[in-house]
């Protein structure tokens, strides 16, 4: 007969093992990187004044992308979402860090940066540098841009970028990849999945 | 008289042809504006942007199209569209949406917007917006969006 002790005890490890099925049976709905691979180090101002470092975000979940304050569908429907993501996710979303670089180094200043962030949430962290090493974390990530004047606006001008999140685990390594245009549920789900398991 | 009838009566034939079924409306066209909403976006220096969007609904027999917007909330209010092209996510003006009759078409994040161009206010969550779209036969349709 199992004493009150040993049966606590088995429970517990019934309860342990049900959770780490659960943990290795959730598969990431969006691109995975199996391997995961680090993700490569910033080395860029930050909109908090600091220097702009992944390391600084070990133990939380990053959400890495690129993008500009004078773009107007692309750019605030990413920052939108994430910010949702965050808000969806309720106490785990304080362990999501959303950290944006900019393609347009010669409007968005960090001031602008920082203050269009703060418009989806003030804990998004913004990043910028010099066009070398904006062009260096571009190529770290495979991002493309290309600058293109408005048409009928000679002062105007897009800087058309990919347009995917990254998502990086706790240990700094990149684990996902979500397109533009993912359905919420699954950037919640995806971020879930990052935030509750170790690594 | 004669003439005038017989008018009338080709007139008369010409819209049951076009309009083929009873639920045609007499000539007029009609847009319908659903669901119009706007991001939540800061003026910042007055160089901000923002975008509306929302649901054009042809409900009538004849084919329509947005043409153009027009609002103060922006130095400038045009129609754009996103687009993917080589992984990358781009944008272009777009000239005119053609609302076929019958027709729903989405204006949706991703997709086509109407675009702000240099916001004259902050857009804060639970405001509205007013726009006026343009519509090649409804002509002028006011909308009222929602900020979210």
């Amino acid at each position: 007969m199992l004493s009150y002790r040993g049966l606590r005890r088995s429970l517990l490890l019934v309860a342990f093992l049900l959770c780490a099925g659960v943990a290795l049976g959730e598969e990431l709905r969006s691109g995975s990187f199996k391997p995961p691979r680090a993700a490569p180090e910033l080395g860029l101002r930050a909109t908090d004044g600091t220097e702009l470092k992944l390391a600084r975000y070990h133990g939380k979940v990053v959400a890495l992308s690129f993008g500009y304050t004078y773009c107007p569908d692309v750019c605030p429907t990413t920052l939108f979402n994430l910010a949702q993501v965050r808000e969806k996710l309720g106490a785990l979303g304080k362990d999501l860090q959303v950290v944006y670089v900019t393609v347009d180094p010669e409007r968005d200043s960090l001031a602008r940066l920082k203050a269009y962030l703060g418009g989806f949430d003030p804990t998004f962290i913004g990043g910028s540098g010099t066009p070398e090493q904006l062009a260096a974390a571009r190529k770290a990530y495979g991002i493309t841009i290309a600058r293109e004047n408005v048409p009928g606006s000679p002062n105007a001008y897009w800087v058309h970028h990919s347009a995917f999140v990254f998502l990086i685990d706790r240990a700094g390594n990149i684990r996902a990849l979500l397109p533009f245009g993912i359905a919420l549920d699954d950037m919640v789900h995806d971020a879930r999945v990052l935030l509750e398991n170790p690594s | 008289m004669i003439r005038r009838v017989s008018l009338r009566a080709f007139a008369l034939g010409v819209l049951l042809f076009v309009g083929a079924g009873p639920s045609v409306q007499s000539g007029e066209a009609t847009i319908r504006i659903d669901g119009a909403w706007a991001r939540r976006a800061l003026m910042l220096d007055g160089s901000g942007t923002g975008a509306v969007y929302a649901a054009l609904v042809n409900p009538g027999g004849a084919a329509d199209a947005l043409l153009a917007a027009e609002g103060d909330i922006a130095k400038s209010v045009e129609v754009h569209e996103t687009f993917q092209d080589q992984g990358m996510a781009k944008m272009r003006p777009v000239k005119k949406i053609d609302v076929p009759p019958g027709r729903t078409v989405e204006l949706k994040p991703g997709g086509y917007h109407i675009m702000l161009i240099g916001l004259t206010r902050d857009l804060k969550p639970g405001e509205t917006v007013q726009l006026t779209l343009v519509f090649q036969h409804a002509g002028k349709i006011p909308v009222t969006a929602q900020v979210k």
